[in-house]
């Protein structure tokens, strides 16, 4: 009997120290996947607008816009992808403003770039407008797939996962994102890209003197023209009273 | 924008930050417990270091004697600083669980927590030394500690105070990068 109980149980152990290495397999097959497979879309769509915002006169061309706009309210929104408080707001908030204000066309969402903590913000600013201009005509919810899926391999401050070689491999990870064009552009139009990452951080600070901080958030009524300053990773209720008191205003 | 418009924007800018830093650990229930439980154990160090033999050993003995011996410290610290001492070491103690929920939520995120932790330090040292201080030196012989410091303490207090708000104005909201 007490070799029987001895060789279940040993059965049992060799069964769990079987489960166990195939847990850890799979638990290390999952950190070191490339896993931009599984990033899904936002629950809204993106769209490609051009002229200026109403209100604030923000120029849309070259920035994603998620949702229509002709939703009563937009949110401007300037992140750095080296940012762990831009990566909250994204993983956070962002999904459940999507699928309900965005939705619901109370709100848009106007991404634009931040690079605050470094040249390899500016990098990834120059790759994320790269990879919108190659997407935008056919595939625009791409970018926000790319979008996501860096704020995944967000690292230390300008650390290795930030440097451009392994931008652009997230950037061709991603489905609907053209990897060799988004090079190919990266590197013949550089000057033009970093600009435009540039004028994004303008607005911000020359033209609506926010404060340097990042995420940083213009919620507008493009009716009214009013407008408030939100910053840092706010839970939703902050964003949601703050369209309540713009939408009745 | 002319020199004073610039001052007067900064300093706007920066009591905006202070009542964000202030009221963080108010918007969550833990944030409020960790916060509360860092001011009552500071605290409780704060005016037990006043004597801090007689508290070790009284504790020793019987901890139940800990609330009584509280009010007792409490009582030897308005007679050693007078209310004005009191007051400040209550803000002390205060302030202590604010920088501390700040700071941690910091140092978690990875945003800027080295910065963070490098600004309210000081602070703490500072108005930590003014009690502490005091209540260390009977341990090394020396007596009467509170009257080696300026206005029994309060001085040190007041400096370490405000040592603690500019480090939590430069913070502001911990959700925030900076550059």
């Amino acid at each position: 009997m007490a070799d029987d109980t001895n060789g279940f149980l040993t059965r049992r152990r060799a069964l769990a120290g079987i489960g166990g290495a195939l847990g850890l397999g799979a638990a290390g097959l999952y950190l070191t996947a490339d896993t931009a497979a599984d990033v899904e879309d936002y629950a809204a769509d993106f769209t490609v607008q051009s002229g200026a915002s109403e209100g604030l006169g923000v120029d849309y061309a070259d920035r994603p816009v998620l949702g229509s706009t002709d939703a009563d309210l937009r949110l401007f929104a300037w992140s750095d992808y080296q940012c762990p408080y831009c990566r909250r707001f994204d993983e956070e908030t962002l999904p459940e403003l999507a699928a309900s204000e965005v939705a619901d066309g109370t709100v848009a969402v106007v991404f634009l770039e931040l690079p605050l903590l470094g040249e390899r913000s500016l990098t990834a600013g120059v790759v994320s407008k790269a990879v919108w201009r190659t997407v935008r005509d056919d595939d625009p919810n791409a970018w926000g797939r790319f979008h996501r899926f860096v704020f995944t391999k967000q690292g230390p401050e300008n650390g290795e996962w930030a440097t451009e070689s392994n931008l652009l491999s997230y950037a061709g990870a991603v489905d609907g994102v053209p990897g060799d064009e988004v090079e190919r552009l990266v590197a013949n139009d550089r000057a033009a890209l970093e600009a435009s990452v540039q004028a994004d951080a303008s607005v911000a600070f020359d033209d609506l003197e926010l404060e340097r901080a990042a995420p940083l958030f213009a919620l507008s009524n493009p009716n009214t023209g009013d407008w408030r300053e939100i910053r840092g990773a706010q839970p939703i209720g902050t964003f949601r009273d703050a369209m309540t008191a713009l939408r009745e205003n | 924008m002319t020199t004073s418009t610039s001052v007067r924007a900064a300093t706007r800018a920066a009591s905006e930050r202070l009542y964000r830093a202030l009221t963080y650990p108010l918007l969550s229930a833990r944030t409020t417990a960790l916060a509360v439980a860092v001011a009552a154990a500071t605290y409780v160090v704060l005016v037990a270091s006043a004597d801090p033999t007689a508290f070790a050993a009284a504790v020793a003995v019987d901890v139940a004697v800990v609330p009584d011996l509280l009010v007792a410290s409490t009582l030897g610290t308005y007679r050693a600083a007078g209310s004005l001492g009191l007051a400040l070491t209550v803000a002390y103690a205060v302030l202590a669980g604010v920088a501390t929920v700040v700071v941690a939520a910091s140092v978690r995120s990875g945003a800027g927590g080295t910065e963070g932790l490098l600004g309210v330090a000081p602070g703490v040292l500072a108005a930590g030394c003014a009690t502490c201080g005091a209540g260390l030196l009977p341990l090394l012989g020396v007596t009467g500690a509170y009257a080696l410091f300026p206005y029994a303490g309060n001085l040190v207090r007041a400096l370490g105070l405000a040592a603690i708000l500019f480090a939590l104005a430069r913070t502001g909201d911990p959700r925030i990068c900076r550059a």
